[in-house]
C-alpha cells in the first residue's frame, strides 16, 4: 500500500467533511474563476466589437455614452446630428469613408440600424474582419433589410421574409411602423459582436419609416418622396493615415455648426476598461478574500484532524514511518482535497456559463467565452491549488515536530 | 549472539525531571522470549522506545542485533525500526479505516526489507496476508471487512499477524493482554508463542501482569533495571 493510498483511506474515512471541504473550494474556485471569466470575455467581446475605424463622431455628450450607443446598441444619444454636417465632414481631404448610422427604432426587441451601404464594407470587428453574409447580399432597395446572424436565428428568419419595425427601443407595447413592410434580402455570419443583434436597414429606410410619422404612407408612397435624411445619430470614419486623427478630431470639437465630438474607439474603449477595472478589481479582492477563508477552514480541519489522527500517526510512527513521510501523507490529503476542488469549481463554473449565457447575452450583451478554461484561469486554478499544498505545511510540518520529539508507542 | 545489549544508559525527560530511567547493564540473547515487567509508570512504554530507537538516551549505547542505535541518523533509525520490529499494542490500534488485509500489509508500507521477505513466501502481499490469516484461523469472510466490524478475539489475531508479516527479526507487545479476561489472554498468548516459534521471531513482551511470567526464557523487572528510579514500586523476585 503506497503512502498516496494510505492518504485517500484517511480522507474516506472522514466522508463529509472531505465532501464539505471539496465544495466550499470548489464555489470558492468557481467565483474566483468565474470572475476571471466575466472578465476576459467582456474585455474580449469590447475590443473585439469594432476596428479599423479611425474615429466616431456625434453630438456632443460623453465619449463612453457615444461608444456605447454607436458600438454596442445600449443607452441612448441625447442629440443627432445634422445630414450637413455629415456631408462637409465626408468632403474633409483626409476622410477616406464615412458610414453614417441612425438609430432609435427596433425589432422585436434586437436594435435597428439605419446606414449606407458602405458600412459592409467598411465595417471591421476583432483582428479587422470584414462583415460576411452566410445568405444573401446587402440592401440595394430602401426597403431591403439585412439580418445579423442572432437576430435570424432567434426569429427564425430566412431571406425574402417581410417583417414589421416598431418605433423606439424601449420593450413593451411599441408602435409598429405598419405601413412599411420590410424584406429581407441578407443574412450575415456570426461575428461574436453587437453585428449579430442589428437589424441593418439603409438610411433611406430609415427615413422612409418617419416620413410623415402617425400618419398614413405605404412603401411605394414613400418610396415616391426624397428620401435624404435631415439627421443621424453618429458615424464612423476612416482616414487616408492615422496621422491626420487628431487634427480631424479637433477640427470636430470646434465644429460651428452644431456642437459635435469625435472619439478613438481604441482610447474611450480602453478608458472604459479601466473604469471597469475598479469594479473588477474590487471583485477579485473579495473573492481572494472568500478563498482564503475556505482554506483557513481547510487549515482548521487539518488541524482538528492531525489530533484526532495522532493515534494513527503514532501507529506509523512505531511501525517505521518517518517524520517526512507522515508530514508528506498529509501534503498529500490536502493536494487531494484542493485538486478535487478546484475541479469541482472548474465544472460547476461551466455549467453555470451554460446556463446563464443566454441570460448574460440577453440581458448586459455579454457574450461569455466558449473555453473551458483559459490561461490565466488555468494560472489562476494552479496558484488556488499551490495555495492548498502551502496551507497543508502547517500541519505537515507540526506532526513532523510532534513526531520527532514524542515517542508515540505509548498507545 | 545478542539481541539487544544496553550499556551505561541514562535518560531523563526534559519535561519530567522526576522520572529517569538508568540502566547499567543488560543483556538479551537471540532465540529467546523476554518478559519485561514493572508496574504502572515505572517506565516500560519508555523502555519500548528507547530499544526501538523512538527516544534517544542522554547517555549509554543500545545495541540491537548488533547496531548501536544511539550512533544512526533518524531516518536509518526509523527504517531500522521498520526492517527488524513488528508491534502489538495494548489496545491493537488496528486502523478503523482499513479493510483487515490492508492492516496487515501496512508495516511492508514502511519496510522494502518485511515487503521482500512476505514475497518470498507468497506471491504477493495480499497472498500472504492471507495465508497468515488462515494460519491464525481468521475466515476469508472477514478479509476485506473493516476491522472495526471484528469481535476482540479476531482483532487480537490481526493484531499478531500484522506484527509477524514479512518476519522482522523481534517482535515488541506492549501490554496487549491487560485489557483482555483469562480466556482470551491465554488464547492469545498461545497463538503468539505458536507464531514466534513457527517463524523463529525473539519475542520482548512487557506487563504489569506477573502471570504471564511462565511463558517466557527470561524475565526482568525494570524497577530492578532502573537502577536510580524515583517510582516506588513492587520488585518483582
Amino acid at each position: 500500500m503506497s503512502l498516496l493510498n494510505l492518504a485517500l483511506k484517511r480522507i474516506f474515512s472522514r466522508k463529509l467533511t472531505t465532501i464539505l471541504l471539496i465544495l466550499s473550494i470548489g464555489l470558492s474556485t468557481m467565483l474566483m474563476l468565474g470572475v476571471q471569466k466575466i472578465k476576459t470575455s467582456a474585455k474580449d467581446s469590447f475590443s473585439n466589437s469594432i476596428s479599423g475605424t479611425d474615429l466616431i463622431i456625434g453630438s456632443r455628450s460623453g465619449a463612453t455614452q457615444l461608444l456605447m450607443y454607436t458600438v454596442f446598441r445600449q443607452g441612448h444619444p441625447i442629440a443627432t446630428m445634422s445630414w450637413d454636417s455629415v456631408e462637409q465632414i465626408k468632403s474633409f481631404s483626409e476622410v477616406k469613408w464615412l458610414v453614417p448610422m441612425s438609430l432609435g427604432d427596433s425589432h422585436r426587441g434586437y436594435p435597428v440600424l439605419g446606414t449606407s451601404a458602405d458600412y459592409f464594407k467598411h465595417y471591421r470587428y476583432a483582428n479587422k474582419k470584414e462583415l460576411m453574409f452566410a445568405q444573401g447580399k446587402h440592401f440595394h432597395d430602401t426597403f431591403d433589410i439585412v439580418l445579423g446572424s442572432e437576430v435570424a436565428e432567434k426569429l427564425n428568419y430566412s431571406l425574402n421574409d417581410r417583417l414589421f419595425l416598431s418605433h423606439g427601443v424601449a420593450k413593451g407595447n411599441l408602435r409598429t411602423h405598419k405601413d412599411h413592410a420590410f424584406t429581407v434580402v441578407g443574412i450575415l455570419k456570426p461575428t461574436g459582436t453587437p453585428v449579430d443583434k442589428t437589424v441593418h436597414i439603409s438610411l433611406q429606410g430609415f427615413t422612409a419609416l418617419h416620413i410623415n410619422w402617425g400618419s398614413y404612407s405605404k412603401n411605394k408612397q414613400a418610396m415616391s418622396l426624397e428620401l435624404h435624411p435631415q439627421s443621424v445619430t453618429s458615424c464612423l470614419i476612416g482616414l487616408t493615415s492615422k496621422l491626420s486623427i487628431f487634427s480631424v478630431q479637433s477640427r470636430i470639437s470646434q465644429w460651428k455648426a452644431e456642437p459635435l465630438m469625435a472619439i478613438i474607439p481604441g482610447m474611450t474603449l480602453a478608458r472604459l476598461w479601466n473604469s471597469i477595472r475598479v469594479i473588477d478589481s474590487a471583485f477579485f479582492i473579495i473573492t481572494f478574500f472568500v478563498t482564503l477563508i475556505t482554506f483557513i477552514g481547510l487549515l482548521l480541519v487539518q488541524l482538528i484532524s492531525l489530533q484526532q489522527s495522532k493515534r494513527d500517526l503514532a501507529i506509523f510512527r512505531s511501525m517505521g514511518a518517518h517524520p517526512f513521510q507522515l508530514s508528506w501523507m498529509l501534503i498529500l490529503e490536502s493536494l487531494f482535497i484542493t485538486f478535487s476542488g478546484v475541479v469541482t469549481g472548474i465544472i460547476i463554473m461551466n455549467l453555470l456559463g451554460i446556463v446563464l449565457r443566454p441570460f448574460l447575452e440577453d440581458s448586459i450583451g455579454l457574450m461569455l467565452s466558449f473555453s473551458i478554461l483559459g490561461f490565466t484561469e488555468f494560472i489562476l486554478a494552479l496558484s488556488i491549488i499551490l495555495f492548498g499544498i502551502c496551507t497543508s505545511i502547517i500541519p505537515a510540518v507540526l506532526a513532523y515536530r510532534k513526531s520527532v520529539s514524542e515517542g508515540f508507542i505509548s498507545l | 549472539m545478542a539481541l539487544l545489549q544496553i550499556n551505561d544508559f541514562f535518560l531523563r525527560y526534559s519535561c519530567d525531571t522526576n522520572f529517569s530511567l538508568n540502566i547499567d547493564q543488560l543483556l538479551i540473547e537471540k532465540k529467546t522470549k523476554t518478559f519485561i515487567e514493572g508496574p504502572s509508570g515505572c517506565g516500560k512504554t519508555t523502555f519500548l522506545n528507547v530499544i526501538t530507537g523512538l527516544i534517544k538516551p542522554n547517555r549509554g549505547q543500545i545495541n540491537v542485533l548488533d547496531t548501536d542505535l544511539t550512533t544512526l541518523n533518524p531516518i536509518t533509525c526509523d527504517q531500522f525500526r521498520a526492517d527488524h520490529f513488528g508491534i502489538i499494542f495494548q489496545l491493537f490500534n488496528l486502523l478503523p479505516y482499513l479493510t483487515v488485509i490492508e492492516n496487515i500489509i501496512l508495516p511492508c508500507t514502511f519496510s522494502n526489507s518485511r515487503k521482500q521477505k512476505a514475497l518470498l513466501i507468497s506471491s504477493s502481499l495480499e497472498d500472504e496476508a492471507k495465508r497468515l490469516c488462515r494460519e491464525l484461523d481468521i475466515t476469508d469472510t472477514l478479509l476485506n471487512k473493516p476491522v472495526n466490524q471484528l469481535s476482540i478475539g479476531q482483532q487480537q489475531r490481526v493484531s499478531i499477524a500484522r506484527a509477524i508479516i514479512g518476519q522482522p527479526e523481534i517482535i515488541i507487545a506492549d501490554e496487549p493482554t491487560s485489557a483482555l479476561d483469562n480466556e482470551r489472554k491465554n488464547q492469545f498468548m498461545s497463538l503468539l508463542l505458536k507464531e514466534c516459534e513457527t517463524y523463529n521471531l525473539n519475542l520482548i513482551f512487557v506487563s504489569h501482569d506477573t502471570s504471564l511470567q511462565q511463558h517466557f526464557d527470561t524475565s526482568y523487572n525494570l524497577n530492578t533495571l532502573n537502577t536510580i528510579s524515583t517510582v516506588n514500586t513492587h520488585v518483582f523476585a
